[in-house]
C-alpha cells in the first residue's frame, strides 16, 4: 500500500514512517506542503494520506477540498495540532476520514490508520 | 498578562514532552520577562486572531541538543535544518496544544521560525506583555517566553 505523509516538517514526517514500518508499511511518499502534495498525490495515487493542517504554501485543509474535487474515496487522516472541536469538524466536513491531534503516541496513531484501513476495507 | 493566555503554556509543554519524549517537565514560578534571558536555540511561534503575539521555547545549546535526541531518536549537528525543524515542530506542538485551551476564541497560529545563535534574546512588541515560564527536565532547564494579548472576547480556558 502506496502511503503520502503531508507535513512541513520533516521530523514529523519520519516519526510518522517509523510507526509506518513498525505497521509493515515501507511504499511512502512525501510532500512537504499542499501545493507539493497535489502534484505527488497526481503522479503517485496514493492509497492513504496522513495530512497536517498549517503547512506554508498551501494548508492542510486547503489541499483537502482540492484533492476530494477529484478524489472522493481515498482516505486521508488528519495529523495536526489544530485540536479544537470546530476545526475537527471543518476536516471532516471536508472529507477527512479520521484525526489524530499532535502530540500523540505510536499506538494513537497506529489505531487510527489500522480503523481507517478497516473501514475502506469493509 | 492575563494569566489565562500564558498558563495553557505550562500545561502544553509538559503534555507535548511527556507524549512525545517521555520526558517529565517540572514548571517553575511565572516571571516578567525583564531584560530577558540569553539563549542559543529558540523555536518562535506566532498567534494571531483574538490573542495576538508570540510563544517561543527558548533553549541552550546542550540542553536543545539533548532534546532533540530524544525527539528524534538520534543525534544532530544543532547547525542543521533537521535539528532547527525538531525545535520548530515542538514549538508547533507545545503552541497548538496551548491554542486549544483558549476555549472560544479564534486563535490561528504561524509556521514556527528557529533562531540557533549563542546569547540572543527574543524580543517582542512593546506594548504586548511578556512573561517567562522556568521549565525543568531531565536534560536542563529552559524557558517558554510568552507575549500575547487579547484582541477581543473572553479567554475561558478549558476544564
Amino acid at each position: 500500500m502506496k502511503i503520502m505523509l503531508v507535513d512541513d516538517s520533516r521530523t514529523m514526517r519520519n516519526i510518522q514512517k517509523n510507526v509506518l514500518a513498525q505497521l509493515g508499511h515501507k511504499d511512502i511518499v512525501e510532500a512537504a506542503d499542499g501545493e507539493e502534495a497535489l502534484k505527488v498525490a497526481e503522479a503517485e495515487s496514493p492509497e492513504l494520506i496522513l495530512l497536517d493542517w498549517n503547512m506554508p504554501k498551501m494548508d492542510g485543509l486547503t489541499f483537502l477540498k482540492n484533492y476530494r474535487v477529484k478524489d472522493k474515496t481515498t482516505p486521508i487522516i488528519m495529523v495536526t495540532t489544530e485540536a479544537e472541536k470546530s476545526r475537527v469538524i471543518e476536516a471532516i466536513k471536508a472529507g477527512v476520514n479520521n484525526y489524530v491531534i499532535k502530540p500523540f503516541t505510536p499506538d494513537v496513531l497506529q489505531t487510527r490508520i489500522a480503523e481507517t484501513l478497516e473501514k475502506k476495507a469493509a | 498578562m492575563d494569566t489565562q493566555l500564558f498558563l495553557p503554556f505550562a500545561e502544553s509543554i509538559q503534555s507535548v514532552f511527556s507524549t512525545m519524549l517521555a520526558l517529565d517537565v517540572t514548571v517553575g514560578d511565572v516571571e516578567p520577562v525583564g531584560e530577558g534571558e540569553d539563549h542559543d536555540v529558540s523555536g518562535i511561534i506566532g498567534l494571531s486572531g483574538d490573542v495576538t503575539g508570540n510563544a517561543a521555547l527558548c533553549f541552550k545549546t546542550d540542553t536543545a541538543s539533548k532534546i532533540v535526541e530524544s525527539f528524534v531518536g538520534m543525534a544532530m549537528d544543532p547547525a542543521s535544518e533537521d535539528f532547527s525543524d525538531a525545535i520548530g515542530e515542538l514549538a508547533n506542538m507545545v503552541a497548538g496544544s496551548a491554542k486549544a485551551m483558549y476555549d472560544g476564541l479564534h486563535v490561528s497560529l504561524t509556521c514556527p521560525s528557529v533562531v540557533v545563535g549563542l546569547n540572543h534574546k527574543v524580543r517582542s512588541q512593546r506594548e504586548i506583555p511578556a512573561v517567562k515560564v522556568p521549565c525543568e527536565c531531565a536534560h536542563g532547564s529552559f524557558f517558554i517566553e510568552v507575549s500575547l494579548k487579547r484582541t477581543t472576547g473572553e479567554a475561558q480556558v478549558a476544564a
